[in-house]
């Protein structure tokens, strides 16, 4: 079962997923290449290496000099980019709808056949080593980062997926290339093509540029990741040049096989802190005036996710904000919410879809993420949970999940 | 396919026919931030913050609840020379959005309760701005370009001084006196058919009555000589800008140094994209931006990077600017521009929040919404020629240069 109406999903002989989903409006196409390999399953010392290969990709292959993919792409006015995340790394590019056939291959070429070459390593290593320090000036970052690390302990999840400085030293061009060559394998990859030319065109793209890449006989396993335990109590952290003091609460919360529990949770952040009307931002910001920025989300993972409320709280109110927030999550885990909270964020959270895929683009993200951290059927229950999910539901994923104690973390300018 | 229709207040209305159940609603009106004074920084932004908490007998929460209760959205900015209102929603619940979105334009009561609370989280705002070095950075480097009593100058959020003296009052008048129909553009992208629209439309701002016509300030020209200013902070990079003074969006050079910024800053195969980061690995960000202001505008170059490298990469960026002045673009080089340009045109006009806000930007500047179709023959019409004299024209002048960053 599929939420978008025209998807289209072929495995290729070589285990390679193709998607095609025409959006017959656009006049655009993206084409967006999702391998399954990211900072989650990287060899501990070398952390960042998925990161660093991303990187390294756009260094080019025997055909693309350095710096030729991107010049060939922008020079006919279409845009590309890529990004590194825990669960996966995608490579994506946008162009004019008959643009495709001819830049697709480029792009599946610069993905697959990556040469990093030694003479480019160095001064790629320079760059990611000011994209860290770049990281390391921005407080919020550096807030996501404690969280992360104190929440996961000793799962990879607790890790920059920008690594280290020293574990940037630790590699070697032929480092990455193995690393390159054992993950970005077709059965590993998901090629998600949206945009304004039909099915049969979209997939004949597809399968034309990636039936002959072949797989290597053997791929080594991932290694064995142990799951997190849940960490509590309360943490506090001066940081250099923090104007405001930033307040976290959160709780480990389930993986992405537990899909309904994972869209529960949404409910309840959306319920939270979405609009002035949710109840933390209506009672913090709008009737106290203790807090303001104040979000939540609930962040799927493929092990287990991240549920986190945090604002910018004021000094004297940081005790008494702290209170009210577990009050109100107490409150949902006994069930105390109407019919009319909960419909107001399921509006909000159904409008949240049809926004979020309005354009080539964002439709690839969304596609291309499931296919690869999860499954496609997933993501049609995805839908149909936003339509179906009940108080019941929703109160027992709160008090699965978000009764016990959490972790807080408060940051105060130092 | 977009003709504008003029109200008998004078509202225009543009409207992009689509296909799709999402409906964008984007209205521009005079004034932003581009008409406070000294004393005023920070009223566009204030007011923008308060304008959709109280209208008619309706109170934030009243508002808040009709918008969010259908999954809808409504948002309020302001910009350096007009402000900017939206609704995004399902194409079924435009009728009554669109009348709430009225009254809020036509009657805001700004309570007091709300100024008092946005007030407050302003003047935190202010201080959380200190967190970003680029921001710190940009505020300075402007005050250097236009001084300290140019509108152009005044950081977003104002001053703690004027943040903290601006009166319920002072945002009425303010609101009153550039939000009037005559001067207003509202533009929708939405599936619904013209008639069915235009009578929606008349419905909810068609008995909306001119008060007094809006007296705008000209935006001065200022032009100072070029500083040099440092702001330490210890961060583990340096953010360096180079700021050089230019002309505004009705100027003829404009789509010159749109390209220039382009060829510069735009992309991973950008001049300085490959020059100082892919060749000598100075930075992760180096780049270029040309806002578009009705005044005289400004162009920027900036990188981050370790403070060791700070003296190589100023000469850099000084440098690439340099060059444009000295040789023309080669013909391979000025195609790829245009065709960068000509494509981020399109992919910036994907969804119907953008299409909505890029022709309502056009006919709101009085350029009608043609110049979509003009803006790429522009483009097209460039020569190599006439970008490098604008490029000589700009960047022969010693630049104001502004760093944040380790002692």
């Amino acid at each position: 079962m599929n939420s978008h109406p025209a998807t289209s999903i072929e495995t290729l002989a070589n285990g390679l997923t193709l998607i095609a989903l025409p959006q017959a409006q656009a006049a655009v196409v993206t084409a967006d290449i999702w391998v399954r390999s990211g900072a989650r399953t990287e060899p501990f010392a070398y952390q960042g290496i998925s990161h660093f290969l991303e990187h390294l990709v756009f260094k080019g292959t025997e055909r693309l000099t350095p710096g030729k993919f991107d010049y060939l792409i922008e020079a006919r006015g279409g845009a590309t980019n890529a990004a590194t995340s825990m669960d996966f790394t995608h490579y994506y590019i946008t162009v004019a709808n008959h643009d495709l056939t001819a830049s697709l291959p480029l792009l599946a070429d610069l993905v697959t056949q990556a040469a990093i070459p030694a003479v480019e390593f160095e001064p790629e290593r320079l760059v990611v080593l000011e994209e860290i320090r770049r990281a390391q000036d921005n407080p919020e970052r550096q807030i996501y980062q404690t969280l992360a690390s104190t929440l996961y302990g000793d799962h990879p999840y607790a890790r920059p997926v920008l690594g280290e400085p020293e574990h940037l030293w630790a590699m070697s061009a032929d480092i990455v290339r193995d690393f390159h060559r054992a993950r970005y394998q077709p059965q590993a990859m998901t090629v998600v093509l949206a945009g304004g030319l039909t099915a049969a065109q979209l997939l004949e793209a597809g399968r034309t540029t990636f039936a002959g890449l072949s797989r290597t006989a053997v791929s080594e396993p991932l290694p064995a990741i142990a799951l997190p335990t849940a960490t509590t109590g309360r943490f506090i952290h001066p940081l250099p040049r923090l104007q405001q003091n930033r307040m976290i609460l959160a709780w480990l919360g389930p993986a992405m096989a537990d899909l309904a529990a994972g869209v529960a949770l949404e409910f309840i952040s959306t319920m939270l802190t979405t609009g002035r009307t949710a109840r933390l931002v209506r009672l913090l910001r709008e009737e106290k005036g203790w807090a303001r920025q104040i979000n939540s989300y609930f962040a799927f993972h493929h092990d287990p996710g991240l549920f986190v409320l945090g604002a910018q709280v004021e000094t004297p109110y940081l005790e008494a904000s702290e209170e009210l927030m577990l009050e109100e999550i107490q409150r949902l885990c006994r069930g105390e919410f109407t019919q009319e909270e909960l419909e107001r964020a399921r509006r909000l959270l159904v409008s949240e879809w049809i926004f979020g895929t309005e354009t080539p683009s964002q439709t690839c993200t969304l596609y291309g993420y499931y296919s690869t951290v999860s499954n496609l059927d997933q993501l049609g229950r995805y839908r149909t949970l936003l339509d179906t999910l009940s108080a019941i539901d929703i109160q027992q994923a709160a008090q699965t999940w978000l009764a016990s104690i959490p972790a807080t973390l408060i940051f105060t300018p130092e | 396919m977009t003709t504008p229709i003029t109200l008998t207040n004078g509202l225009r209305l543009v409207l992009i026919p689509t296909d799709t159940e999402i409906v964008a609603v984007r209205a521009f009106w005079p004034g932003g931030s581009g008409q406070e004074t000294a004393a005023t920084q920070g009223l566009a932004h204030l007011l923008s913050t308060v304008l959709t908490k109280g209208c008619g007998t309706l109170g934030s929460q009243a508002i808040a609840s009709k918008i969010e209760m259908v999954g809808a959205s409504l948002s309020a900015d302001n910009q350096s020379d007009y402000f900017l209102g939206g609704i995004s929603c399902l194409v079924r619940d435009l009728p009554a959005l669109l009348h709430l979105f009225a009254e809020i334009l036509r009657e805001p009561t700004f309570p007091e309760q709300e100024l008092e609370l946005e007030r407050r989280n302003t003047l935190q705002a202010i201080k959380s701005q200190q967190e970003r070095p680029f921001t710190v950075a940009y505020n300075h480097l402007r005050q250097q370009l236009y001084g300290t009593t140019h509108p152009y100058s005044f950081p977003d959020y104002g001053t703690n001084e004027t943040i903290q003296q601006l009166s319920q009052n002072d945002l009425a008048t303010y609101h009153q006196r550039v939000c009037q129909p005559n001067h207003m553009v509202l533009c929708i992208a939405c599936s619904l058919t013209e008639a069915q629209l235009l009578s929606l439309v008349e419905a909810c701002f068609g008995a909306w009555v001119v008060n007094e016509p809006a007296l705008l300030a000209p935006i001065a020209d200022v032009q100072l000589p070029p500083t040099r200013h440092t702001i330490t902070q210890t961060t583990q990079q340096a953010t360096l800008l180079l700021g050089y003074p230019t002309v505004g969006l009705n100027d003829h050079d404009h789509i010159a140094l749109k390209l220039l910024s382009t060829y510069l800053g735009s992309g991973l195969s950008s001049r300085l994209f490959i020059e100082l980061r892919e060749k000598k690995g100075l930075a992760y960000e180096v780049s270029a931006f040309y806002p578009a202001k009705l005044g005289k505008s400004h162009f920027v170059t900036y990188i981050g990077t370790a403070p060791e490298n700070l003296e190589v990469a100023e000469a850099g960026l000084r440098q690439e600017a340099q060059r444009l002045t000295e040789i023309a673009l080669t013909a391979d080089e000025l195609v790829i521009a245009k065709n960068k340009m000509l494509g981020q045109y399109a992919l910036g006009k994907q969804s119907s929040a953008q299409l909505a806000r890029v022709l309502g930007v056009y006919e709101f500047l009085g350029w009608g919404t043609a110049y979509d179709q003009q803006y790429p023959e522009l483009i097209e019409a460039l020569t190599a020629e006439t970008i490098q004299t604008v490029a000589a024209r700009y960047f022969s002048t010693e630049p104001s240069m502004t760093l944040v960053g380790p002692a």
